[in-house]
This record gives C-alpha cells, sequence and structure tokens, in this order.
C-alpha cells in the first residue's frame, strides 16, 4: 500500500479532499495520512500530491505486517508472555531478566 | 480613524522587513510577541492578513475587510469580532497569538529533495541486475564450453569483464542506497520541524477562533440594540450570544456594520441594496450608519 502522510495545512487539505474524492482508492484514513491502495491510480493521486505540496508531503510503500516471516520465534513469546503477565507494573526488562525471553536492548540491536 | 488604517499599512511591510532580518541573523523574531499596551503593536497583533504564513489561517477581524462588503460572505462571529474590534475592543489572546505567529516564523525547514537519490538508486539497482544477469549467462557459456571440450578463453574474459563490471555496479548501489539513507535522515528531521509548524498553526487558528468569539461576545449587547433600531430586525432572535442568533444573515449583517465603527464606504452587492431599499422608512445609508457604494463605484 502507499502511504501518504502530509506535513502542512495545505497539504493535509489537499489529502483531505483526494480521499473523499476518490474514496474507492483509500484504504484507510488516519488524520492528516492515509493509506492509498497500490494501483498505478493510488500512485497518481500520491504524486500528484508532492507535485504540488513538495517537502510537505511524504510517500511510503508499506506491505502487511507477517510476524511468522519477519519476526524471530522468542520475539512473539516474549510479546505474548509479557502481554499476559500477571504483575501489571513490572517492566518488561525486570520480566525478562532470568528468563530465556530477550533483553529490549539484544532486541533493539537486532533488525528485522 | 483614517490616521489609525494608514499607519496600518506603514505597519505591515515594516513586520515583513523585521522578520526578515531576524532569520537572516539566524534568531527568532521578538519584536512582535511581546505585549504591549502600545495601541498599534496591538493592532498588528490582533489583525493580521497577511501576517501569517499558515495557508488556511483566517485573518481574525480586520474591520474593513470582514464588513467593507455585503454579503460578507463569512460568520456573524466573524462580522461581530471585527465590529468589536473596530470600536477598540482587543481580545485577551493577543499575545498568545503574536508569540504563537512569532514561533511559526521562527520555524523556517530546509526542503530535501529525494527525487534525485531516489532516481540514482532505481537506475544503479537496474545495473546491478542487468550485469548480474550477464554474469550468469557468461557462467552458463563457460560451463558449457568446458563440458563439449570447446575453446573457453574467450568465454573466460567474457566472464571476467562482466564479473567485473558488476562489482563496480555493486559499489556504485551500495553507495546511491547510503546516499538516499542520508538525504532521508535530513528529510526526516525537516518533517519533525514541518510536524511542530503545522501544529502551532493549529493552536494559532483554534486561539484566533476563540479570540473572535471573545470579541463578539463583547458587542453583543450593542448588536442586539442595533438589531432593534432597524425596521426588520428583531432583537428577541439575538438570543444570548452569537451561536444563538435566529434571525435573517442580512439582517444581522447590517446589525454588525451598524455596531461597527467604519469609514465606509460599504460596497453592496445589488441584490442586497435591492433587498434594504426594500425595507420601510430607511435607506442603506441609513440602515448601515455608514456610506454605501455599488460594486462598480
Amino acid at each position: 500500500m502507499i502511504l501518504v502522510v502530509t506535513y502542512s495545512a495545505a497539504a493535509r487539505t489537499g489529502l483531505r479532499n483526494v480521499c473523499r474524492r476518490h474514496e474507492d482508492h483509500v484504504v484507510r484514513r488516519l488524520g492528516r495520512a492515509a493509506l492509498l491502495e497500490a494501483t498505478a491510480y493510488g500512485a497518481f493521486l500520491a504524486l500528484r500530491l508532492r507535485e504540488t505540496h513538495a517537502a510537505d508531503v511524504q510517500i511510503e510503500w508499506t506491505e502487511p505486517f507477517n510476524e511468522f516471516v519477519r519476526v524471530d520465534e522468542d520475539v512473539r513469546a516474549a510479546a505474548t508472555a509479557y502481554a499476559n503477565r500477571e504483575t501489571a507494573a513490572t517492566p518488561y526488562a525486570s520480566f525478562a531478566a532470568g528468563t530465556d525471553h530477550p533483553a529490549p536492548d539484544a532486541m533493539k540491536r537486532r533488525p528485522l | 480613524m483614517a490616521r489609525r488604517r494608514d499607519e496600518r499599512r506603514d505597519a505591515e511591510p515594516k513586520a515583513r522587513a523585521d522578520r526578515t532580518r531576524s532569520r537572516a541573523a539566524g534568531s527568532a523574531p521578538a519584536s512582535h510577541d511581546a505585549p504591549t499596551p502600545d495601541g498599534e503593536a496591538r493592532h498588528r497583533v490582533d489583525a493580521p492578513p497577511t501576517e501569517t504564513r499558515a495557508p488556511t489561517a483566517a485573518p481574525i477581524c480586520d474591520p474593513a475587510t470582514v464588513l467593507g462588503r455585503l454579503p460578507t460572505g463569512t460568520t456573524l462571529h466573524t462580522e461581530l469580532a471585527a465590529a468589536a474590534y473596530s470600536r477598540g475592543h482587543r481580545s485577551s489572546y493577543g499575545p498568545e497569538l503574536g508569540s504563537l505567529r512569532a514561533a511559526i516564523d521562527a520555524i523556517d525547514p530546509v526542503s530535501v529533495d529525494l527525487t534525485e537519490p531516489r532516481r540514482r538508486l532505481a537506475a544503479a539497482t537496474g545495473e546491478e541486475t542487468r550485469l548480474a544477469e550477464r554474469v550468469a549467462a557468461a557462467r552458463g557459456e563457460l560451463r558449457a564450453r568446458r563440458e563439449t571440450g570447446a575453446e573457453t578463453d574467450a568465454a573466460r574474459e567474457a566472464l571476467d569483464t562482466a564479473a567485473a563490471a558488476l562489482a563496480a555496479a555493486q559499489t556504485t548501489r551500495i553507495a546511491a542506497e547510503q546516499a538516499l539513507e542520508r538525504a532521508r535522515d535530513r528529510a526526516s528531521a525537516s518533517r519533525d520541524e514541518r510536524e511542530r509548524r503545522l501544529r502551532l498553526q493549529d493552536r494559532l487558528e483554534n486561539r484566533q477562533r476563540a479570540a473572535r468569539r471573545e470579541l463578539a461576545r463583547a458587542v453583543y449587547p450593542a448588536f442586539r440594540d442595533a438589531l432593534a433600531t432597524l425596521p426588520t430586525g428583531d432583537p428577541g432572535a439575538a438570543g444570548d450570544g452569537p451561536t444563538d442568533y435566529a434571525g435573517s444573515r442580512l439582517v444581522g449583517s447590517v446589525a454588525a456594520v451598524r455596531v461597527a465603527t467604519l469609514d465606509g464606504p460599504v460596497v453592496l452587492e445589488p441584490a442586497v441594496a435591492d433587498a434594504i431599499r426594500a425595507w420601510s422608512g430607511t435607506s442603506p445609508d441609513r440602515a448601515l450608519g455608514v456610506a454605501t457604494v455599488r460594486p462598480d463605484a
């Protein structure tokens, strides 16, 4: 999908108008950003906005996130275990200490 | 009043020059956010049709602009705020509006164009793919020649050439990737600035609306009195505040002009002039309390 983020009032209005007029090409609207369909027409809409508003429009390419493809098993297990912990106040670092769960710093250094 | 208007006209370019100078010097403009009791400074703070760079920031309420033409094309709030302003009322938001504008003006994000880095990376990646295919083909050719016992010198040379070209293309692609990455970092910093500016602009608009509401409320009793003096006006339609007004828009605008202190003249679209002429016992000039002219005058 195509992610369009706006950074000025004029660009935000432009995006809002595009979304209103081309609803069938908008996957989701998120305030001053929107996800457009990954079609040539979606790209056309995004590029047109950037042509008009230059650096006030950011366009990114996004993909569906599949944790079973992108993320190691230990990270998935840690997320599940921590979300279901019994003591709500425990920070993750303490929760992971002394277990097989990866330490936060180790995860921060591990690119996907 | 006439003198004051001339001063305002002079004040505008001066304010702009101040800003340009201070931006060139790399410092935030401090001149027009200081809350001073001086009327002219307040004028600049509160009447900003060209002051802000926010594209959608509505001018708060310059009386001659808002009320100088009927229909006004704006809301009763804005009309009454302009009327209040013309009578010397000032909102309590003046200093905040001034410092918000100064903060917005001080943000000057660089424009990072990522088009060229993206184009170069796409070209380098395309070239790398093309050469990788050539290397694979040359390798296949060499293998086939070896298997059939054919002469391999030329095929080996072609493979070496292709492999060397591929290595060079890979270096170019990596450099292009790094260049794009650096440019993206710069763009990201610039976007932080743009995001901050947009938030301040939104807050400015919000405060401008609040300032207009406050000013409109200040003259609402006078507005109700003005309605009573108009043959078509109904003070009962005024309610408690601008949001309650239930009367005709035109009568509301006319009453707002009556409340205002304007140098005039007010431009009346023909349909408006005809409508007011149809009111009994008055004329456009008398109803509005100010000289009126046709749009072509």
